[in-house]
C-alpha cells in the first residue's frame, strides 16, 4: 500500500510521519512555557490566530525533558481536534512509500517502538514511522 | 419551487419551536391577549405560505384553526378547555405534517378531518364535547434548525477574525512606530473599530441562550403530566445564560431525560401530595448559572425524594455493589448510586422512564463533555440535580496577570477581590510553615504559583497583588500576583491532554497581543495546592470576629457613579466585589444586586451604567448587607480624616474632608442604612437602642459587641420599641429618660452611681441581660 509520508530530521535520527495528519509545516516562533504540563511539551505558540501545543519530537520519544532550538521546524498535525507541533530539526521531502513492517522488533528502543506504526524504505535506508496521535499522549495515558 | 418548501418547512419548524411555550403559557390562560395574539399569527403565518405552496392540506388546517382563533380574538367565543386542546393538537398535526412534507412520508388523511370536526364541535362551546385527539407524538419531531452551519465554518470564520485582529494590532504597533498623519489614523481606528465589531458578532454566533435547550420543556412538562395525571408548575430560571451551540446540543438529552424522571418518580401523584400535606400542585424548578468557569444547570423538583436505604438495597439485589460495602456508604454516597448502569428506584416500568437505562447514560453524556452531575435529595422533600459543564468554547471575561511564572489568566468570575499588598490593606504571614493572608481581619490560605508551577522561588520578591479566588462556595484562597494587566474577554479552548492533565489549568487563549495564554482552573489550583475546606471554612469564622476591631479608623475612598471622590468607614466595608451590571435590576421598589443565590439591595448615587462592570463594596452594618455600587476602579484604603466639615443637612453624606488636597465626601451609613431596608430586622433577636457617646466608638466598637451577644443594634433615638437601651453619653450627660430598661456606660473605669464601665464588656453583658430578664 502506497501513502504519502514526509520524512524529518531530529537529534540525528530521520522518521517518518503520514502526511495525512499534516497540516503544514512552519518555523518555530515564541513559545511561550506550560508548567506542570508534561515534560516533553516545550510550551504554545500561536499560529494563525490558532494555539498550537509544541512537542519536542524526541525528547516525547525517550520521555524526557523539553528543549527547542532556534531554528527547527513545526511539524503541524492536528490530533482529535487539538493542534500540535512537533519540533524537528529539519524537514526532507513528502514522498510516496510503502509500509513494510507492522511492529518493530524487539531490538529497537522501547521509546520508538512505542510511537512507531511501521517502518517504510525510502532511498534505500529504513525509516521508522511515527504516529503523532502516541507521541502527544499524555503522560498518565502512558502509564496506564 | 423547491427552495421554497425548503424554506417553509425550515420556517415553520423554527416558529413551532419558539411557540411551544407560549401555546403552554396560552393554555394556561386562555384569555391572555398577548398570547393568544402570537398563536393566532403562527397559525395565519403558516395559511398564508400554504396557499402560496399550494400546500391544500395544511391550509386547510390552518385555516379552521385560524378561524376559530380570530372568533377567540374578537370575543365571539369563550375559550374552553376542548377547543384549546383541539387547537393545540391542530398545531401539533401542522408540525407532523410538515415533517412528512420534508420526508416525503404519506400521512394518514382522516385524522385531518376528525380535528376539524372536533374544531367545529368545540367552537360550539355548548355541552357537547368532543373527544380531545390524542396530540401526535412531538418527540418524533426533529429539532431541526432553520440553516444549519457546521460549526467548524464558525471556527474558521472566528479564527480568520482573530488573525484579523492580530494583523490590526501588528499595524497599530507600524503606525505608532512611524507617528504617520491624522487621516491614516482616523482611517485605521474606524477600521479597528469594524473589526472589534465583527469578532464580537461572530463570537456570538457560537453561542447561544441556554433559552433555546430550555424553550421545549414546557411543552414536554405540559405533555407527560397530562399523560401521568399530575399537575406541575415549571420554573425556568436563567434562561439569558449563554453557552456553547454545541454544548446545549449535547445537554438536550441528558435534561429531558432528568425532567422525565422527575415527573415521573420524583413528584406525587395528586392524591399522595394530598395524604402528604403537600400542594397538590408540584413544582419543578430548572436553574441555569453561570459560576466560575462552569455553567450550573440544577433541576430541582418538589416530590418523594430518594430513598438511600431503599437505593442501597436495590443496589445490593442488582449486585451493583457488595453489600459489605453498601453497609459503609453514608447516604450521601449511597445517593449516588443511582448513576449506576441498570438501577431504577420506581416500583414499576413505566412508559415516561425506568427502563433501567437512565441515569446512568445521563452521567456518561454530560461527563463526556467534560461535566460532572450532583445528586442530593431529601425523602420526602424532593430531588435536585446538578450538572455542571464547563465554559470551555464559551468566551469569558477574564482577568491577565503576571506572576513570575509568566503571565496567565483568570476567570473573573472566580476573583472575589483584588487587594494591594502596599496599601497595608492586607498582608502576608508565615504560620507554621505555611503562608496565610490577612485580609481586612480575614486570613484565607495562599497559595504561590510560583512555587507550584515550579519556577524560582527568588523570583517572587515583588509580590504586589493578592486576588482573593473563590473555590467553591465557601473555599476561598489568595493568589500571589507581580502584576495585574488587563481585563480581556477571552475565547477559551480546551488544551491538550498532555497539558489539561496537570489539572490546573482551564484551556487556552489567544488575547489581543497574538501570544497564547492559559486559563488558570481555580478549583484544580486549590485542589492542587492541597488546600483543606475545613482550613479556608475555619478561618474565615474566625476573621469575622477580629474584622472590626482591625480596621477601625480606616476609610476606603473610591470613585461614585455620579463622579464624586467619596469615602466610607473601613470597618461597615465587608467586601468589594465586582458585579455584571446585568445583575442588579429593580425589583420589589428598589434596586437589588443577585448574585449567589442572595440578593442584596443596591444603593446608587447617580445612574448605573447599561452594560459593563461595577464596583460594589458591601456594606454591613452587622445584621443587614448594602451593596454601594461605584464605578470600577482604584479604591484606596487611608486613615480615617481626623477632622471634616460636616454636611448643613442629614442625607447620604456626613460631611466632606480634605484627602491628599482634594475634597473627598464621607458617606454617612448611618443614613444609608436606615433609609435602605429598614424592613431586615431579625426576629428573634432583642433590639438594642444605643444612645450618645462618640459615633465612631459607638459604631464601631459597642455596635459589634452587643451584636455578638445576640442584640440587634439600632441607633434611631426615636425608637421607642428597643428591648433595651445603652446610653453611651457618659455620666454628666442627660439620658433619654430614666426608665428601667437602661444601662448607661461611662468612661470611668471605676464605675459609680451604677453606671458601667464602657470597657467591662462582661458588666455590660450582665447588665443588659439583667433589664431585659426585668421586663420579663
Amino acid at each position: 500500500m502506497e501513502k504519502l509520508y514526509l520524512l524529518a530530521e531530529a537529534d540525528g535520527s530521520t522518521f517518518a510521519i503520514s502526511a495525512d495528519a499534516i497540516e503544514s509545516v512552519v518555523t518555530a516562533g515564541e513559545i511561550v512555557p506550560v508548567p506542570l504540563a508534561a515534560s516533553w511539551v516545550a510550551g504554545l505558540t500561536a499560529l494563525r490566530s490558532r494555539v498550537i501545543t509544541v512537542v519536542d519530537t524526541i525528547a516525547s520519544i525517550y520521555q524526557r525533558e523539553a528543549e527547542i532550538r532556534d531554528g527547527q521546524s513545526l511539524v503541524v498535525v492536528n490530533v482529535d481536534g487539538n493542534l500540535y507541533g512537533l519540533a524537528v530539526d529539519e524537514v526532507h521531502d513528502v514522498c510516496e512509500y510503502s509500509i513494510e513492517l507492522e511492529r518493530l522488533g524487539a531490538s529497537f528502543d522501547s521509546g520508538w517502538r512505542r510511537v512507531s506504526s511501521g517502518m517504510i524504505e525510502a532511498d534505500g535506508a529504513a525509516v521508522i514511522v511515527v504516529d503523532p496521535a502516541i507521541l502527544v499522549l499524555p503522560e498518565t495515558a502512558i502509564a496506564a | 419551487m423547491d427552495e421554497l418548501l425548503a424554506e417553509f418547512i425550515a420556517e415553520t419548524r423554527e416558529s413551532l419551536e419558539t411557540i411551544a411555550g407560549e401555546i403552554v403559557a396560552w393554555e394556561a390562560n386562555p384569555t391572555d391577549r398577548e398570547r393568544l395574539d402570537l398563536v393566532f399569527r403562527f397559525v395565519h403565518t403558516v395559511k398564508g405560505s400554504c396557499g402560496f405552496l399550494d400546500l391544500n392540506r395544511l391550509q386547510r388546517l390552518s385555516h379552521e384553526a385560524e378561524s376559530a382563533l380570530q372568533e377567540l380574538r374578537d370575543g365571539k367565543l369563550e375559550p374552553n378547555p376542548a377547543l384549546v386542546s383541539t387547537i393545540l393538537a391542530i398545531i401539533d398535526r401542522i408540525g407532523v405534517l410538515v415533517d412528512a412534507l420534508e420526508s416525503g412520508a404519506a400521512i394518514e388523511e382522516s385524522v385531518d378531518e376528525a380535528l376539524i370536526a372536533a374544531l367545529a364541535i368545540n367552537a360550539k362551546g355548548g355541552d357537547e364535547v368532543a373527544a380531545p385527539i390524542q396530540a401526535a407524538t412531538p418527540d418524533q419531531r426533529n429539532p431541526a434548525r432553520s440553516i444549519r452551519v457546521p460549526v467548524e465554518l464558525l471556527d474558521r470564520l472566528m479564527s480568520g477574525v482573530s488573525d484579523l485582529v492580530l494583523a490590526r494590532n501588528e499595524l497599530s504597533r507600524q503606525l505608532r512606530r512611524v507617528q504617520g498623519d491624522h487621516n491614516v489614523e482616523t482611517a485605521f481606528e474606524r477600521m479597528s473599530g469594524c473589526v472589534a465589531d465583527m469578532r464580537d458578532a461572530i463570537t456570538w454566533t457560537r453561542m447561544q441562550r441556554i433559552e433555546s435547550l430550555f424553550q421545549a420543556l414546557p411543552r414536554l412538562v405540559r405533555d407527560l403530566s397530562a399523560d401521568l395525571g399530575k399537575s406541575v408548575a415549571l420554573e425556568v430560571d436563567g434562561a439569558d445564560v449563554e453557552l456553547d451551540r454545541e454544548m446545549i446540543e449535547m445537554l438536550r438529552d441528558p435534561l429531558t431525560h432528568i425532567v422525565r424522571n422527575a415527573l415521573d418518580h420524583g413528584i406525587e401523584s395528586p392524591d399522595d401530595r394530598r395524604n402528604a400535606g403537600k400542594d397538590v400542585n408540584g413544582a419543578l424548578r430548572i436553574a441555569a448559572r453561570q459560576s466560575g468557569n462552569q455553567i450550573q444547570i440544577s433541576i430541582t423538583d418538589d416530590g418523594r425524594g430518594i430513598d438511600p436505604d431503599k437505593l442501597v438495597e436495590r443496589a445490593v439485589a442488582a449486585g451493583c455493589i457488595d453489600p459489605l460495602a453498601a453497609e459503609q456508604l453514608s447516604d450521601e454516597h449511597a445517593l449516588e448510586l443511582i448513576f449506576q448502569p441498570g438501577l431504577s428506584t420506581a416500583k414499576e416500568i413505566s412508559a415516561i422512564s425506568g427502563r433501567g437505562v437512565g441515569m446512568d447514560v445521563v452521567r456518561s453524556n454530560v461527563e463526556r463533555i467534560g461535566g460532572t452531575i450532583e445528586i442530593e435529595s431529601v425523602k420526602g422533600e424532593g430531588t435536585t440535580l446538578v450538572l455542571s459543564v464547563p465554559l470551555t468554547l464559551t468566551i469569558i471575561p477574564a482577568l491577565i496577570f503576571g506572576t513570575a511564572s509568566g503571565q496567565f489568566a483568570i476567570s473573573r468570575a472566580g476573583i472575589e477581590e483584588i487587594v494591594s499588598l502596599n496599601t497595608g490593606s492586607a498582608r502576608l504571614e508565615s504560620v507554621g510553615g505555611t503562608e496565610i493572608a490577612e485580609v481586612r481581619g480575614r486570613r484565607i490560605p495562599v497559595v504561590r504559583l510560583a512555587a507550584m508551577l515550579g519556577a524560582g522561588a527568588s523570583e517572587e520578591a515583588d509580590a504586589k497583588h493578592l486576588a482573593i479566588l473563590r473555590s467553591s462556595r465557601r473555599e476561598r484562597f489568595a493568589l500571589v500576583v507581580s502584576d495585574v494587566f488587563d481585563h480581556e474577554e477571552l475565547v477559551v479552548k480546551p488544551a491538550a491532554p498532555c497539558i489539561m492533565a496537570s489539572g490546573v489549568y482551564a484551556g487556552t487563549a489567544l488575547p489581543d497581543n497574538g501570544r497564547p495564554l492559559l486559563l488558570l482552573d481555580i478549583a484544580g489550583l486549590a485542589a492542587a495546592a492541597g488546600l483543606r475546606l475545613s482550613l479556608a471554612r475555619q478561618t474565615e469564622g474566625e476573621g469575622e470576629k477580629g474584622e472590626r476591631k482591625a480596621t477601625a479608623g480606616d476609610a476606603l475612598i473610591f470613585e461614585d457613579l455620579d463622579g464624586k471622590r467619596r469615602a466610607v468607614r473601613m470597618g461597615l466595608v465587608e467586601r468589594i466585589i465586582d458585579a455584571d451590571v446585568s445583575q442588579i435590576a429593580e425589583s420589589a421598589g428598589a434596586l437589588r444586586l443577585t448574585r449567589d443565590d442572595e440578593t442584596v439591595r443596591v444603593v446608587a448615587n447617580g445612574t448605573l451604567p447599561d452594560e459593563g462592570i461595577v464596583r460594589i463594596l458591601r456594606l454591613n452594618d452587622g445584621s443587614r448587607t448594602l451593596a454601594y455600587a461605584v464605578k470600577p476602579g482604584l479604591v484606596d484604603v487611608i486613615p480615617f480624616p481626623a477632622t471634616f466639615e460636616p454636611a448643613s443637612a442629614a442625607g447620604p453624606v456626613s460631611g466632606v474632608a480634605v484627602i491628599e488636597g482634594s475634597p473627598v465626601e464621607i458617606v454617612d451609613p448611618h443614613f444609608l442604612f436606615a433609609n435602605n431596608g429598614a424592613a431586615a430586622v431579625h426576629k428573634e433577636r432583642p433590639r438594642c437602642l444605643v444612645l450618645g457617646g462618640d459615633d465612631l466608638w459607638r459604631h464601631e466598637m459597642l455596635a459589634p459587641l452587643i451584636e455578638a451577644a445576640g442584640y440587634t443594634v439600632s441607633f434611631d433615638e426615636s425608637d421607642q420599641e428597643a428591648a433595651v437601651v445603652i446610653d453611651a453619653s457618659d455620666a454628666s450627660a442627660a439620658g433619654v429618660s430614666d426608665a428601667d430598661n437602661v444601662v448607661r456606660l461611662t468612661a470611668d473605669p471605676a464605675g459609680e452611681n451604677g453606671h458601667v464601665y464602657r470597657y467591662d464588656r462582661t458588666g455590660i453583658f450582665a447588665a443588659l441581660d439583667a433589664r431585659l430578664k426585668a421586663q420579663g
